[in-house]
């Protein structure tokens, strides 16, 4: 490496996702030189090859647009010891011994230790999450302070800032994006915006699902309610439009939203946004460079403990190694990405334990938000399969007096029918109506169907599904980490990352409590409920005592990896502080959900947004003034 | 978000490009000469496979198809005429359908290839079912004989609701066997064109995930009726 | 000579996608060399040729016997009258077709091609009213004359402001100096979209390093509408008097049976590429305009160069709203040496040169239809040529069809002799679902009220025919058969929406609409 001669810049940026293009952007829109380094392909000049590749997929997964491949020619999932820049993949998240066994090697990209699997996954185009729905929710002040709010669980701790000092960057972000939202809507649970603020776009328009279910819960008692222990148990429960990044009018050259109902894992008109729209404006500026298939696998540290270089390993053709030298160093690579990066960088022994780790905090504390789906028919026909996927949802439950006890939840309606569960509808219904099976439990007298019947049967069982899912609040817990493997290597050589993962108690009594809001939620709408808990064998299944009956749960992931580099105030207990600057290396930032020290109910995306903006800010005004 | 687990499918047809799959080219005969017709697109010729499929055929295929679907003959064939009348039905006068998209030369293809002499068979059933008014049942009634013109009547319509194929023998199993085997669930879809074509969704009023024709806020209305997207 | 019109063929109520249809069509007899003529209003009156003529003798009747059909004679024995024939209002397509083998689908092919080459021919005719055949390559056309179609800054003005047709739209201040000396020049004011495709797919450099550059102009019809409503304004389309408006542009009418006047070709919008053209020799080969061409504005403050330029047209595209076909119809033209088509590269038959493919250059050192390096922006000291050496290497991924190769051939005969013979026909996408495409309020179903056309479901667009449609100069980029992801006019301007809200009446019965009518045009509302 030092013969080499380092590529030089202003900033070195790892990886080109929301939080990497968003930051490249506003430092080439201020001149200064950006290279960024992306482990994925390029992006093409249209997105054929991705909706050609999602079009002939049998398993539409959020992966299933994007390169890698996810089978390989002989139908078995790609081996991940092959692949230059591997990804996991929902498809293996299975019973052990099975297809897509969530502890074989040879299947998962992650090398999952258990005692349950972590089930959300990325990308590796475009930084990680084109795939991702459009959800853009600011959190709610009380999520910046679990600490304070509720001293009781140990494992929470407080953000070094709050709800205030993101006020005027979640705007920013939203400008950005380009977020629809209706602004009086938006205000609840303390969530308050500048005076005469306007979000960019009006709200998408709410589906006849939301109606629905708005209407079921309008009018409550207080006894149906109470298990909910808010502040007081609501008569009401109202249906929010649901702030995303997907078009309601033109705006920044792309089209309004036509209802593909598509959004993950693709946008077939890209209505909604995804990283590649600001890494195009990044581009554009003249002062930033993407290099695609690039991968960084050393941060080396130099003098002073500054970061020196970052070393990389080029898989476009023959492979290659290459290094860069900046100013600034970023790190934008998702939450488990960017652990892993910063342990393996061990500088000869100086950084044994990874950069930027003196906290061991470093991997640690990885969150998701657990995600409990429900499904049932509907008395009266609510058209599904119309709209986005999810156009509202239900945040007012996302905090109060229960959070001392248990996780709080938000509530999303799909619009989609029962294509989320069941194993993939309109396929499996079909199937069963024409083959005489029942896999979906709605054939119960095994019926094969054709014609006339066929038509009335089908289109009355789409025409009533109805699915709704609870995205979970997950504790910071230490033992839930992202490590590096010792025996397992990816095709660069490079060490894949290991995953320890459980559900504390205070997450599994928020699926609970989920579970008992959907009972209510099926009980007023009258919905039939076929809600099928997967079988004993499967590895996210947990059995909990409710009202002294066993019930059986079982959680997906919602995509969203944070907690893994959390931001503190003491240098002791968290990786970067409030800017996202390491408290190790002056010159070194983490930025993404990786910084999330709590990771509360909302979508991440946002905040991520927002503290990008800000950290772009400060790298401005402070480091290369 | 992540999806919960799929059934693991048999094979995929990666990278395969839209255009090489046969169908994209429409080739007709006519009568004594064979007249290579070239569609709005044209990308080179295509054979259809071994046995000439003639305009009867293609007829009786649409017959067939919109008695097995449920779905209106003129919908799955837009340009579909029926001569004299639908239950009285005129081969030579008849227009078998004439539409950009065609579809149906797709899956004639496809099913031509896969099962040739069984699908010859269920040719056969539409040309000598009754002309009257409940000849779709009469049809649906003289496929269940047996099980090869079962199951393949059954492929045939789940090609037409979701744009892919289950293999005749893999639908035998999993309707038969108390275990089937983990292949039998496989599908393989056929095409992108044959994926945006499908009608399981049109079924219920809305349109295959991915593929919309509608604009901005239809979603906040209720759906135009049924027959205005299946026709019957 | 009149046909009536036939009623479509039903079958116990469903009606099929394409039905016998034919319009009112006159027999033109021929007619010896005209001399100039007064320049007449387009469409004034409608052309209503069809390609297909009666077998003789003519008859009064339609023939019942299709074999009695024969395609309208396109040579010297009635160049006159077919370049001299005019705008049609409405296109005069049948399914019928003197060769048994085609399909009813690829008849219609015919007539809308055969129609579209009359569009071509009558909008590029000179403005002063000569025919076609005396133009000389910069001829003032037509489209042109701001008399007959305006720009489309010259409509969505700075803050939202109104005008009238009439009005003479001062050129951009950097301009003003060559403008006030040649107020012949055509000016064109960069914004993103004159250099960079729609949705920002890319920027077009040419073999010389140019930029291409793209235009957008409408008709009078158009016009006249968005000033009623005032859509020329973001402020009024955000109004509360436009929220239940369902934008619903004019379209083309054929005159009533039998006549010849009352017609009216209803709404057209044009988009157009031009080359520059910096050599004499490449003047000859292309329609030029001369120009005035404002680069894109950065700075409020400083005015952008201002460069004298000669412009060959390059593309040509048509959209025209007709009665029989509400999602309008879509016609594509391009110049014969930008591209060549696939099957040409893989067999080597090339021509030396083309205005965007090096044949001498390979596909590693010059892989196909890839985007210039970012920036796109023009550098302003640069003018109008591209930062870095690279060139545009691109090729036609889906090759004309033999039928339209064949119209092609005919009409490139009559034209012989003109700049215009330069020019082919891509193809003219149109909506094959006929019941479908001529919707009208009459046919309103009271369950779904305000009944509007962009309420057509399962598909608004009508089943486009051909399925996809891509100028090599215009969509360059998203070239391909993928639905919805490659170019189609119909499917990606079926989502083309305005800036309209719905109406603070939360009445759940009125139903809120903000399609703007296939057009992208109301976006650039300011």
């Amino acid at each position: 490496m030092a013969a080499e001669t380092c590529i030089e810049c202003d900033v070195a940026i790892v990886g080109a996702g929301f939080a990497g293009a968003l930051i490249a952007n506003e430092l080439g829109k201020a001149r200064k030189k950006v290279v960024i380094l992306e482990a994925g392909d390029p992006v093409p000049p249209n997105i054929n090859d991705f909706m050609r590749r999602f079009y002939m997929a049998s398993a539409k997964v959020p992966e299933s647009p994007y390169t890698p491949e996810i089978f390989d020619a002989a139908g078995n999932l790609s081996d991940p010891s092959k692949m230059n820049a591997g990804r996991p993949t929902v498809l293996s998240l299975l019973r052990k011994g099975g297809f897509g066994d969530w502890t074989d090697p040879k299947q998962s990209y992650l090398i999952q230790k258990g005692p349950r699997p972590f089930a959300s996954t990325y990308d590796r185009i475009a930084g990680g999450t084109a795939h991702w729905l459009g959800t853009c929710l600011r959190f709610v002040p009380a999520d910046f302070k679990m600490k304070t709010n509720y001293p009781s669980v140990p494992q929470f701790v407080d953000w070094p800032i709050g709800y205030d000092d993101l006020n005027d960057w979640y705007g920013k972000a939203e400008e950005e994006l380009g977020v629809s939202a209706d602004l009086e809507e938006q205000k609840y649970l303390g969530i308050q915006f500048p005076a005469n603020y306007k979000y960019p776009m009006p709200k998408i328009p709410s589906s006849l699902v939301d109606l629905a279910v708005a209407d079921a819960l309008k009018s409550l008692s207080e006894d149906e309610t109470k298990f909910l222990e808010m502040e007081r148990p609501p008569t009401e429960i109202r249906v929010r439009n649901l702030p995303a990044a997907r078009n309601s009018q033109p705006y920044k050259n792309r089209r309004a939203c036509a209802g593909n109902t598509n959004c993950i894992p693709i946008c077939p008109i890209q209505a909604k946004y995804d990283p590649t729209m600001t890494l195009n404006d990044a581009t554009n500026t003249g002062f930033v460079q993407i290099m695609d298939r690039t991968v960084a696998s050393d941060i080396v540290v130099g003098e002073n403990g500054r970061i020196s270089q970052i070393n990389f390993i080029r898989h476009a053709g023959p492979r290659t190694s290459g290094c860069v030298k900046a100013k600034i160093y970023v790190i934008a690579a998702n939450g488990i990405e960017t652990p892993r990066l910063l342990l393996m960088s061990k500088n000869g022994g100086r950084t044994a334990n990874g950069v930027a780790n003196s906290s061991d905090m470093v991997g640690r504390n990885l969150m998701d938000h657990p995600y409990y789906v429900a499904w049932g028919l509907t008395p009266k026909p609510v058209y599904p399969y119309r709209g986005p996927l999810i156009t509202s949802g239900i945040g007012d439950l996302c905090d109060g007096p229960f959070r001392a006890k248990r996780g709080a939840f938000r509530i999303d309606i799909g619009n989609e029918g029962w294509n989320f569960v069941v194993g993939g509808d309109p396929n499996v219904t079909t199937l069963d109506l024409v083959n005489g099976l029942n896999k979906s439990k709605v054939n119960v007298g095994n019926e094969a169907l054709f014609g006339k019947k066929l038509v009335e049967t089908l289109s009355d069982k789409f025409t009533h599904q109805f699915r709704v899912g609870f995205l979970v609040e997950q504790t910071p817990d230490l033992d839930n980490r992202v490590t590096l493997s010792e025996s397992f290597r990816d095709g660069l050589g490079l060490p894949r990352p290991e995953i320890s993962y459980d559900l504390s108690d205070y997450t599994r009594q928020g699926i609970v409590a989920a579970h008992r809001m959907k009972t209510l939620l099926f009980k007023k709408m009258g919905v039939n409920d076929f809600t099928e808990t997967v079988p004993k064998d499967e590895p996210t299944r947990f059995d909990v005592l409710i009202d002294d009956k066993i019930v059986s749960l079982s959680y997906v992931g919602a995509g969203h990896i944070m907690g893994t580099c959390r931001m503190g105030s003491n240098k002791d207990s968290s990786v970067v502080n409030s800017d996202q600057r390491s408290w190790d290396h002056d010159n070194l930032y983490v930025v993404g959900s990786s910084t999330f020290p709590t990771g509360a109910t909302a979508n991440p995306t946002l905040t991520i947004a927002a503290l990008s903006l800000r950290t772009a800010n400060k790298i401005l005004r402070e480091d290369l003034r | 978000m992540s999806h919960l687990p799929y059934p693991r499918p048999k094979s995929i047809a990666q990278g395969k490009k839209e255009d090489e799959m046969v169908g994209a080219f429409t080739r007709r005969t006519v009568l004594a000469g064979a007249a290579a017709a070239t569609a709005a697109m044209s990308v080179g010729a295509v054979d259809s496979p071994a046995s000439a499929q003639t305009r009867q055929d293609m007829i009786l295929f649409v017959l067939l198809s919109g008695a097995l679907t449920g779905i209106a003959e003129a919908k799955l064939a837009p340009g579909f005429r029926a001569v004299p009348s639908l239950t009285d039905i005129d081969l030579e006068k008849s227009e078998p359908g004439s539409d950009p998209v065609d579809i149906k030369q797709e899956y004639f293809n496809w099913v031509n290839k896969k099962r040739q002499a069984t699908l010859r068979r269920l040719l056969q059933i539409t040309k000598d079912s009754p002309k009257s008014s409940d000849r779709s049942q009469a049809i649906i009634d003289k496929v269940q004989a047996t099980p090869d013109t079962k199951y393949l009547a059954r492929s045939i319509v789940l090609m037409w609701y979701l744009g892919a194929w289950y293999d005749p023998d893999n639908l035998r199993a999993l309707a038969e066997l108390p275990n089937p085997p983990a292949k039998a669930s496989s599908f393989e879809v056929i095409s992108p064109k044959a994926y945006t074509q499908g009608w399981a969704l049109r079924v219920a009023q809305a349109h295959p995930m991915g593929f919309s024709e509608m604009q901005f806020g239809y979603w906040a209305r209720p759906p135009s009726p049924r027959t205005d997207f299946i026709g019957n | 000579m009149h046909y009536n019109r036939s009623a479509a063929v039903a079958v116990l109520g469903l009606v099929g996608a394409l039905s016998s249809f034919h319009s009112s069509q006159a027999q033109v007899p021929a007619q010896p060399t005209p001399t100039a003529q007064p320049p007449k209003p387009l469409g004034q009156p409608c052309n209503l040729l069809s390609d297909l003529v009666p077998a003789n003798p003519p008859s009064p009747k339609p023939p019942t016997d299709p074999s009695k059909l024969t395609l309208t004679r396109v040579d010297a024995t009635t160049k006159n009258t077919i370049l001299n024939s005019g705008l049609p209002c409405q296109e005069n397509v049948s399914t019928q077709g003197p060769d048994k083998a085609k399909t009813p689908l690829e008849n219609l092919q015919r007539g809308f091609d055969f129609y579209s080459w009359l569009t071509f021919i009558a909008l590029n005719s000179p403005a002063d009213g000569r025919p076609i055949d005396q133009a000389t390559p910069n001829t003032k056309t037509k489209w042109e004359d701001k008399a007959n179609f305006k720009q489309l800054l010259d409509v969505m003005l700075p803050g939202g402001a109104a005008s009238e047709w009439t009005d003479k739209i001062p050129p951009p201040p950097g301009c003003k100096s060559q403008f006030d000396g040649n107020p012949d020049l055509m000016v064109i004011d960069m914004i993103e979209e004159t250099f960079n495709q729609p949705f920002k797919t890319g920027a077009l450099i040419d073999q010389q390093g140019n930029y291409a550059l793209f235009d957008i102009l409408m008709n009078r019809q158009m016009f006249d509408y968005i000033k009623k409503h005032k859509l020329y304004s973001k402020r009024e389309q955000l109004s509360a008097a436009n929220s239940n408006l369902k934008i619903d542009f004019p379209a083309g009418t054929n005159p009533p049976d039998g006549q010849v006047e009352g017609g009216d070709p209803g709404g057209i919008i044009i988009k157009v590429s031009w080359k520059i053209l910096d050599s004499d020799q490449e003047k000859r080969k292309f329609h030029t305009v001369d120009a005035l061409v404002s680069l894109p504005r950065h700075d409020p403050a400083t005015e952008p160069p201002c460069l004298r330029k000669t412009l060959g047209l390059i593309g040509f595209h048509v959209m025209h709203k007709t009665k029989s076909r509400l999602p309008w119809i879509w016609t594509s033209f391009e110049h014969v040496d930008n591209v060549p088509e696939e099957q040409e590269v893989k067999s080597r038959k090339l021509k030396p040169s083309y205005s965007f493919y090096n044949p001498r250059c390979n596909t590693t050192t010059c892989p196909v239809n890839q985007t210039p390096p970012r920036p796109w922006d023009p550098t302003p000291s640069l003018g109008l040529k591209f930062h870095s050496p690279f060139k545009s290497q691109i090729v036609r991924t889906t090759s004309l069809t033999d039928d339209t190769k064949k119209m092609n051939k005919q009409f490139l005969g009559i034209l012989k002799g003109t700049v215009w013979e330069n020019y082919m026909l891509l193809s003219t996408q149109w909506p094959s679902d006929f019941n479908c495409a001529r919707k009208v309020a009459s046919d309103a179903k009271p369950e779904l009220d305000p009944n509007t056309d962009a309420e057509k479901e399962p598909d608004m667009n009508c089943a486009p025919a051909p399925t996809f449609l891509a100028n090599s100069t215009l969509e360059t980029y998203s070239q391909g058969s993928v639905p919805l992801a490659s170019s189609s006019c119909m499917a990606c301007h079926g989502n083309a929406t305005s800036y309209q809200l719905p109406s603070a009446d939360t009445n759940p019965n009125v139903k809120f609409f903000n399609q703007s009518d296939f057009t992208f045009m109301l976006e650039k509302a300011r």
